[in-house]
C-alpha cells in the first residue's frame, strides 16, 4: 500500500511538530523514530551488515512510487544514490510548499541506523536527489 | 527516506509520540490541524462548498490509492462507506506492532472537525478488526439507515463477523 496521497501528510506532521513545539523537538520525533520504530531495521542492520543494508534499501525504494534509486555496494560501503527522490517529486506533484529543513530527517534518522548497529552514515543532498552512504566502521 | 510504503506503521508510532509527550487533546489537535487542514487540505477546503461531490473525490481516490475494500453509495443529501477491510489497520494487525492504542480514532479523529466545519453530521462505528462505516448527512438531518438500507448486501453491519458489543460509535454533536 504505496499511496502516494500520504507524502503530504508526512510534511504536514513535520510541519506541525515543528510549528508547535519546536524545531529541536522536530529532531528528536525523528530521532526517537529512528531509534524505536524502525529498531527491527536497526537489529537487521546490525546482524546482516553492509549485505543487509543494501537488500533492504533496494526493497524499500522498489515499493515507492516514482523513485529512481541504485543501491551500490562496495567492499566497506553502501552507497544508495536516490536519483529522483519520490517524496519531492509528489510533493511538488501536490504543490506542497517544503521547508529548507525537510531533508534534515535523512541525516538525523540515518545517523541512528549507522550508529546503532556499527556503521557510519554520510549524506549528500541537492534539487530532489541525495545519497546515503553507510560505512563498515 | 521516509517513504509511503511503510507510512501507517509510523503514522501510529507517531499517535503515541505525540500522546506520550503532549497528551490526548495535542493528538486531537494534530488530527485536526496537520491531517484535515493540510495533508487532506483539498477536501477540507471544498467540501462545504461541492458537498457530496468532494466527498466522492476524496474517498474514492483514495479507496483505490490505499487498496481498500470498501463499498460507497450516495447521493445529494447523504455519503454512506462501508469498509469490509481495511489495509491501514491490516499493516499494523499484520506487523503485530501496535504503538498508539486505538488506531482507528485517527479518522474520527480529522473527520469530525471537517464535516461539524462544514455543516454536516457523521455516525461512525469500528470494530477494531478492520471494518468500520460512516454516514454523512446534512445538519439537522439524522435519520441514520438502517442495516442494509443503503448499501444494501455491502452494508458491513451484515456480515455474519459483525457484533455491535465490539464497536466504538461516534457521532457529531447535534
Amino acid at each position: 500500500m504505496a499511496f502516494e496521497g500520504f507524502y503530504p501528510a508526512i510534511l504536514a506532521t513535520f510541519r506541525h511538530i515543528e510549528s508547535n513545539y519546536g524545531y529541536d523537538t522536530l529532531e528528536r520525533y525523528w530521532r526517537e523514530m529512528a531509534e524505536e520504530y524502525y529498531a527491527p531495521v536497526i537489529e537487521k542492520f546490525k546482524t546482516g551488515g553492509l549485505g543487509a543494508i543494501a537488500r533492504h534499501w533496494r526493497e524499500y525504494f522498489d515499493k515507492e512510487p516514482k523513485a529512481q534509486v541504485d543501491v551500490i555496494r562496495e567492499q566497506n560501503r553502501v552507497i544508495i544514490d536516490v536519483k529522483q527522490c519520490p517524496a519531492i517529486y509528489w510533493l511538488r506533484h501536490f504543490k506542497c510548499d517544503i521547508p529548507d529543513w525537510y531533508y534534515n530527517h535523512i541525516p538525523v534518522m540515518g545517523t541512528v541506523l549507522a550508529e546503532r548497529s556499527g556503521h557510519k552514515f554520510e549524506f549528500e543532498s541537492g534539487d530532489g536527489k541525495y545519497k546515503m552512504i553507510f560505512i563498515k566502521e | 527516506m521516509l517513504g509511503v510504503n511503510d507510512f501507517i506503521g509510523y503514522y501510529d508510532w507517531t499517535f503515541e509520540f505525540i500522546r506520550r509527550n503532549f497528551g490526548e487533546d495535542d493528538l486531537r489537535k494534530y488530527w485536526e490541524q496537520a491531517i484535515a487542514k493540510e495533508a487532506i487540505k483539498e477536501l477540507y477546503d471544498t467540501i462545504a462548498e461541492d458537498e457530496v461531490l468532494a466527498m466522492v473525490r476524496h474517498w474514492a481516490y483514495s479507496a483505490i490509492g490505499e487498496e481498500c475494500d470498501a463499498h460507497i453509495c450516495f447521493s445529494g443529501d447523504y455519503f454512506r462507506y462501508d469498509m469490509h477491510s481495511c489495509p491501514s489497520l491490516g499493516f499494523i494487525l499484520n506487523a503485530n506492532r501496535k504503538f498508539y492504542h486505538d488506531y482507528c480514532s485517527h479518522c474520527v479523529g480529522w473527520i469530525r472537525p471537517m464535516m461539524e466545519r462544514a455543516g454536516w453530521h457523521f455516525r461512525h462505528q469500528h470494530n477494531h478488526k478492520g471494518q468500520c462505516w460512516f454516514e454523512y448527512r446534512r445538519k439537522g438531518d439524522t435519520e441514520w439507515s438502517k442495516p442494509g438500507e443503503l448499501s444494501g448486501q455491502k452494508d458491513v453491519r451484515l456480515r455474519s463477523d459483525w457484533n455491535e458489543d465490539e464497536c466504538d460509535t461516534s457521532q457529531s454533536e447535534d
